[in-house]
């Protein structure tokens, strides 16, 4: 999501092999969506107190204050022009520098002995791999809910909060105990937050995960669904957010509960699907492979529809399809988006965003709308 | 994981304090919504459609146990039993009743945790890539650096009236964990 941050932070190497920054500046969702704009190619990790710096206080002094919806550095980066810019975030930069005297590196070498990595156990790992082999339920939840860590006995594990038909991103408070004493039991006790509204185990070893994994299951986290179509980003909408147009969490739930009675999940792969309730944006549909956005239409909600955007570092706005759907309309019309990829993709390894990077929005507005619909869409 | 020095526990004690007092000069009228709304939005408790909600900051997207312990214990006693996890790493309470608001902000203090900077015009919460330290294809763990931000940016008084919100986001992989 660096991309889409008013800073976004993305380590890279040099031409040296030395770590540093890129640093993109202005990326942003909301009214008005924009991918950043890099400023630097590379900061030397020891100048990004100063950078930062002086990027908020350019913004500070530039940043418009009459508009609340032109106020974000966003808009400042647009009307001001990168090259302009990025020379007043040098100019800041080369007075601010000298006063940091190094005062910063030495907190940061401090705070380095924090994140020491936890001690790792060497233990084997087979009765896991056959584990793996003979259990197709445990087998289906590791293929979507895994990552790989960089100590090959461990893995990642990520506990899906996308359980079908629940509000995506909330917990129990028994699930955040039970989390809790997993963390504590088989992952060194550290939790993550995700961006996607999961939790993470970021260190559990691979002689673990069956256990894990039925304690989960019996606590109702178990579901393999990472990455899937029901692991959806949606915002609070109206039911519980004074700005929202239109509801969220229900479309979700539906949607999710639908493509399960279905089985179709695990055949269409990787795909993100992000609603939001207004035009604020905080489900970033922008960035979903399928985004949805419900507005208010004379009292009635009404859904439109995104395809082919992307929050990753090939980061891209989605593209509207045409007119809108009303609540009853929008599940049916994403299951004829969908049956339409399933149709054209080449092969089950093409996901839905390759599919449609290769063949556009037009296939899917005919799905969507018919031929004779199309042109009235259009 | 970070552990808040002798600075950080006095700060974050010293805003319980004082949002406690906040509190109590609203519950007896002698403050309006109007003069206590950003008051209470520099402890990120807003006004929504139906109750009050709550949003507590979750440091780059990470949580010992023992935190995670206490944010169910405040589900369970001044909420409704369940918390929202967000998309930018943090938990929002959302039916929390206002005279009960201190306690909370207290009981976050207990773990070493606070609401401040979640809302206003401020720098938000740092997110971070919720694969550090552990992922196979990182540079270098961003949580450090992502500290270092929260430590320079948390109550910064030049940035503390922003045009708008502002929000930072780190990795120390090049490739953008799924």
């Amino acid at each position: 999501m660096t991309k889409a941050h008013d800073i976004g932070l993305r380590m890279v190497r040099n031409a040296g092999g030395e770590p540093g920054f890129e640093v993109i500046v202005g990326g942003g969702l909301g009214r008005t969506p924009m991918i950043g704009t890099t400023v630097r190619d590379f900061l030397p990790v020891a100048d990004l107190l100063p950078y930062v710096e002086a990027v908020l206080s350019v913004y500070n002094t530039l940043g418009r204050r009459d508009n609340k919806y032109k106020a974000r550095i966003k808009i400042t980066v647009h009307e001001t022009g990168k090259a302009e810019i990025s020379r007043m975030i040098e100019d800041r930069f080369a007075e601010l520098r000298p006063l940091f005297g190094g005062g910063d590196q030495a907190v940061l070498a401090d705070i380095r002995t924090a994140f020491a990595p936890p001690a790792f156990r060497d233990a084997p790992v087979a009765a896991h791999d056959a584990f793996y082999r003979a259990d197709p339920v445990f087998r289906s939840w590791a293929d979507t809910n895994l990552a790989a860590h960089r100590n090959a006995q461990y893995a990642i594990v990520t506990i899906s909060l996308k359980a079908h038909g629940q509000t995506p991103g909330d917990a129990t408070s028994d699930q955040m105990r039970i989390i809790a004493d997993l963390a504590e039991r088989y992952g060194h006790s550290d939790l993550r937050i995700s961006h996607e509204q999961n939790v993470i185990l970021p260190h559990v070893h691979k002689s673990d995960l069956p256990v894990l994994h039925a304690a989960l299951v019996k606590a109702g986290l178990g579901t393999a669904n990472v990455g899937l179509l029901s692991d959806i980003i949606a915002c609070p909408g109206m039911d519980y957010c004074a700005l929202a147009t239109a509801r969220s969490i229900p479309v979700a739930q539906e949607l999710a509960t639908h493509f399960e009675a279905l089985k179709l999940e695990h055949d269409i792969g990787p795909l993100k699907i992000k609603i939001s309730g207004c035009i604020n944006a905080c489900g970033h549909h922008h960035v979903g492979h399928i985004g949805i956005l419900g507005l208010d239409r004379a009292g009635v909600e009404n859904y439109q529809i995104t395809l082919g955007g992307d929050g990753t570092e090939t980061a891209v706005i989605g593209e509207k399809t045409g007119p809108g759907f009303a609540y009853d309309e929008i599940v049916p019309a994403i299951e004829r988006i969908l049956r339409a990829y399933l149709a054209l993709r080449t092969d089950p390894g093409e996901t839905f965003l390759q599919a449609y990077r290769r063949v556009g929005l037009g296939p899917f507005k005919t799905a969507l709308y018919g031929e004779i619909g199309q042109k009235d869409a259009a | 994981m970070y552990s808040y020095s002798d600075f950080d526990e006095a700060f974050v004690r010293s805003r319980v304090a004082q949002f406690t007092d906040q509190v109590a000069r609203r519950l007896d009228g002698s403050l309006s919504e109007d003069e206590f709304r950003p008051l209470r939005l520099m402890n990120g408790l807003y006004l929504q459609l139906h109750a009050y909600m709550l949003r507590v900051a979750i440091p780059y997207g990470t949580l010992s146990p023992r935190q995670m312990r206490q944010l169910a214990f405040i589900a369970d006693t001044w909420d409704k039993g369940y918390g929202h996890f967000t998309t930018r790493q943090n938990i929002q309470f959302n039916w929390p009743k206002l005279p009960d608001a201190p306690a909370i902000l207290g009981a976050l203090a207990d773990v070493e945790m606070h609401a401040i900077q979640t809302s206003g015009n401020t720098v938000r919460n740092v997110t971070a890539d919720h694969f550090a330290g552990a992922t196979a294809d990182e540079i270098d763990d961003p949580r450090p650096y992502a500290e270092l931000l929260r430590q320079w940016s948390t109550d910064h008084p030049e940035f503390q009236f922003l045009p708008r919100k502002f929000k930072i986001a780190i990795t120390g992989s090049p490739v953008t964990a799924p």
